[in-house]
């Protein structure tokens, strides 16, 4: 019975952050439906895996961690044997791209996938999702420093890649704005 | 007494992820109230984050994640946005989980006070400056406007006796708006003189303790925020 009512917890608390999840997914992989399955099963592990999160406010690094190697086990997979870092980094140029290259969203997602992937998930995982430098190194395992080097590395190649985008990132209007 | 090291880009990043401890923050954000090219710098970390942000945006009706940087976090983040607004061009479009009580959207309510930050000695700019406060008090002074002008690093130079070449026009517009300011950075000033320059400021003109701190309280006020 405890099984129970603890399972349906999770069940609901997973839920409210499955389009959290869908979201990194989809910024690491740059692909929907890839990013759906890794999703899914995602949420499929943390939950045959309940019994592991011991403390429930490390929920949201649990499920990253659980999510980040489903991604690595589908690299592995299609690539074997290959170190994160050393994946060919994909182009993002696609049709469906070059398609929306007008729009700012589009170019700055085919930005983050032509990021090698663990530079990618540092990124995603600072910016999209606000972690601390501390939850990162512990959801993907690496050191502290390591977290660090591929942040300023990533940050720097988005710089470069994204540096004739001098507009605002939406429609809304913005108090602050400087006069020319 | 070790010289205090030169920021690098791994502690903007820092800066910018709420990673800094205080004392780190405060001195890299005073570094950096002189140093344009730093300005520009954090402002570029900035501008990323919100990029990848909105590249990524979650539905409108999903959950967010819990904000993570609260106390120290918030009020660099508000220092972000200002530096941000300082050098980069980058307009900021208003965030709900930037900061509580520091949404942008809310400035609306209270539009007609404005401050207009200068930061660059610019004889052009000192004159748009100029120019933009007075079409301001022109337009809305039915709406009972207020408009202060913040200067900053160079832009100090338009409030000092000996280097403005608009002291009479200040004096002008002093007399023929009451609610019209003129406020010049103490550290600046401070650190002028520590070069040896003479600062003398107009009459016209108050001093702010910093400008950065200035600016952020008006804006967690209510002011609109225009760099020049």
């Amino acid at each position: 019975m405890i099984d129970f009512c603890i399972s349906l917890g999770l069940r609901r608390q997973l839920k409210a952050r499955r389009a959290r999840l869908h979201r990194m997914a989809n910024a690491w992989c740059g692909d929907a439906m890839l990013a759906d399955d890794l999703t899914q099963e995602c949420l499929a592990s943390a939950l045959a895996k309940n019994h592991q999160l011991k403390d429930h406010g490390k929920l949201d690094a649990w499920l990253f961690r659980i999510l980040h190697n489903c991604w690595m086990m589908h690299l592995r997979k299609r690539r074997p044997g290959l170190d994160i870092d050393e994946i060919d980094i994909h182009d993002g140029d696609t049709p469906e791209t070059r398609l929306h290259s007008q729009e700012i969203a589009a170019r700055v997602r085919a930005a983050i996938q032509r990021l090698p992937p663990g530079q990618r998930q540092v990124t995603t995982l600072v910016d999209l999702e606000e972690c601390r430098y501390a939850e990162v190194a512990e959801i993907l395992e690496i050191p502290m420093g390591t977290v660090m080097s591929r942040l300023s590395r990533a940050r720097a190649a988005l710089r470069r890649d994204l540096s004739g985008l001098k507009q605002a990132p939406t429609g809304k209007r913005s108090h602050l704005r400087r006069v020319k | 007494m070790s010289k205090p090291r030169n920021p690098t880009g791994a502690d903007l990043n820092a800066l910018a992820d709420g990673e800094l401890d205080s004392q780190r923050s405060e001195s890299l954000l005073a570094a950096m109230e002189y140093d344009p090219h730093l300005q520009a710098e954090l402002c570029e970390v900035h501008r990323i984050k919100d990029l990848v942000r909105h590249a990524h945006a979650l539905e409108a009706d999903t959950p967010a994640a819990t904000p993570r940087r609260l106390g120290l976090g918030n009020a660099v983040a508000a220092m972000l946005l200002l530096v941000g607004g300082f050098t980069g061009g980058w307009l900021l479009a208003p965030r709900p989980s930037a900061m509580p009580g520091f949404a942008m959207d809310q400035v609306t309510a209270h539009s007609n006070r404005v401050i207009l930050y200068l930061g660059e000695s610019n004889p052009a700019k000192f004159r748009k400056t100029l120019g933009k406060a007075e079409a301001l008090l022109q337009r809305y002074r039915e709406a009972g406007i207020q408009v202060t002008i913040v200067t900053s690093a160079g832009g100090v130079d338009l409030l000092r006796a000996s280097t403005t070449p608009f002291g009479n026009e200040i004096r002008r517009l002093a007399q023929r708006y009451a609610s019209l300011q003129f406020v010049a950075c103490n550290n600046t000033i401070y650190h002028m003189r520590q070069e040896g320059k003479q600062v003398e400021l107009l009459d016209e003109a108050d001093t702010a303790p910093s400008a950065v701190a200035y600016v952020v309280d008006h804006l967690r006020e209510g002011w609109r925020y225009i760099a020049i």
